[in-house]
């Protein structure tokens, strides 16, 4: 039985190889398919889950928002929170009557409201390439006049080139980035949440009133963007890590057709050795997957009444990160 | 001549610290689009998954989402009526790193116009009664986009049968009224 299953799937795949037309081309195709993860994760100041919002005597609590990327595609994040009122809790009930309003909390910055580190990326560039050759004879024998020569190759499609880290100097470098951070929304909570599972869930005056939602973090992957420092870093690259040299000389044998076989193997070596790639500007569809942790740094303040009672408040922030 | 093409799929898979959420399939920009006809019920299909060692149940719901002229999408708008037409299951139970599909469906309005209507799917852990400070909840933004051919949706054979007993109605009132003038006209001879 398995056999002749075998049998059967020989004869159709000899009879798909007949089907192939003499000296048709074939084109073998590749799959990049990154298995990656965006993590979202709202975080105290040392890096740890934050289970609670503990103003202690304080009327500000810094916090983060780490959004984690690993060989993820070039696509937009948000993460938006809301907040429920303060209510006076004795440890074990709300007293509902007691509390302070959604709209006494709010959202700040820190000092520096973002951070990026780790980042790099995959990539997948257009590559120039300019060979200056300081050899009169082999520029004779491509039929160039003079002791030296240039020669040029435009548009040869790269290698994947894995890795590619870009460094962060400070927050102006940020908007050249392939995703481009944004400062967290600042402003107050207006109108509370009342979903289920929060503090505000059974409140006896809830409304029907959609909650404020604020941005605690966002990344835009704008259409058009800048990649300066991806640019920078993939154009210091020597030429074999960004385009197969075998394309390289392809492209200009096809510009010397009639002279190129004049050319020894060493002088083909020269001529690879005297090329610099010029990779073309990056664009959207060059950036296959990026890795990089970004961070933002927000405060959330509260501003208590001095007509609020006295006691311990509790309350529930409703984090949502949007895909 | 040999050519290559490498054809980077976009990964979309967004998580927390404990669960993750995703298109079933995935898609250009890595969100969920669902085809909507007038008066059908059409569907899509996202991925849940459990990052724990111990069982987890998620709480799905459907949110108002909107988009800016960039393409931003943000939660919240008051486009209520559109999460209306959207279902999905209130809870998914998972096991220890199970993963499952989720069906959407969504229930299309017998009349539409053109506009592609985008809400949210939000899932989120079901903290069982307690009420942590930080509920941390995930969202795929899911884009309800019309079929221009069937903005309206055909009523079938119901006005067939209406004309038809319509039809019926009017005849037996006409034959009632011919009955009766004659019957009048037959007194009058008598």
């Amino acid at each position: 039985m398995r056999k002749s299953r075998f049998l059967a799937g020989l004869a159709a795949l000899t009879i798909g190889a007949a089907g192939v037309p003499a000296g048709a081309q074939t084109v073998p195709v590749t799959l990049s398919n990154p298995s990656g993860t965006r993590v979202v994760a709202i975080e105290n100041m040392t890096g740890t889950k934050l289970n609670s919002l503990d103003f202690g005597t304080t009327r500000e609590l810094p916090f983060r928002v780490r959004v984690q990327d690993t060989d993820y595609s070039r696509s937009d994040f948000s993460v938006s929170a809301t907040m429920t009122n303060l209510y006076v809790h004795d440890g074990t009930d709300y007293d509902y009557a007691k509390k302070i309003p959604s709209a006494q909390i709010s959202l700040g910055s820190q000092a520096n409201p973002l951070n990026v580190v780790g980042l790099s990326a995959t990539v997948r560039p257009t590559v120039n390439t300019v060979t200056t050759l300081a050899d009169g004879t082999i520029c004779g024998l491509l039929g160039l006049t003079g002791s030296s020569c240039t020669l040029n190759t435009t548009g040869l499609a790269g290698k994947v080139v894995e890795d590619l880290t870009m460094t962060i100097d400070s927050l102006a470098d940020l908007p050249s980035l392939p995703i481009v951070p944004q400062v967290n929304e600042q402003g107050s909570f207006t109108n509370p949440s009342y979903a289920s599972g929060t503090a505000g869930e059974l409140d006896p005056s809830k409304t029907a009133t959609p909650a404020t939602p604020l941005k605690l973090a966002e990344g835009n992957a704008i259409l058009a963007p800048v990649l300066t420092e991806l640019d920078g870093t993939l154009a210091g690259l020597p030429l074999g890590d960004v385009v197969d040299p075998a394309k390289v000389v392809a492209a200009l044998q096809a510009q010397y057709p009639l002279v190129w076989g004049l050319l020894s193997a060493a002088q083909i070596d020269t001529i690879l050795d005297a090329t610099d790639a010029v990779p073309v500007p990056l664009t959207v569809s060059g950036v296959l997957s990026l890795t990089g942790t970004y961070f933002s740094l927000p405060t959330l303040n509260v501003n208590v009444p001095t007509t609020a009672a006295t006691g311990n408040y509790r309350g529930t922030m409703v984090v949502t990160g949007l895909q | 001549m040999l050519g290559a093409l490498l054809v980077g799929a976009p990964s979309s898979a967004i998580e927390t610290e404990t669960f993750g959420l995703d298109v079933a399939a995935r898609t250009e920009d890595a969100r969920l689009h669902i085809p909507l006809a007038a008066g059908k019920t059409t569907s899509g299909e996202i991925l849940v998954w459990n990052k724990q060692d111990t069982p987890l149940r998620l709480l799905l719901s459907v949110s108002p989402a909107a988009v800016n002229s960039a393409g931003t999408v943000s939660l919240g708008g008051n486009d209520l009526t559109s999460v209306e037409w959207v279902e999905v299951p209130e809870s998914v139970d998972l096991g220890p790193k199970e993963r499952r599909t989720v069906e959407v469906e969504v229930r299309a309005p017998r009349k539409l116009d053109a506009r592609v209507r985008t809400v949210a799917i939000v899932a989120e852990p079901d903290a069982g009664g307690a009420q942590p400070a930080v509920v941390q909840r995930l969202a795929l933004t899911t884009y309800l986009e019309p079929d221009e051919g069937s903005l309206i949706a055909s009523l079938g054979p119901f006005p067939w049968i209406a004309l038809a007993v319509l039809l019926v109605v009017v005849a037996l009132a006409v034959r009632a009224a011919v009955r009766k003038r004659s019957d009048a006209a037959g007194s009058t001879k008598e």
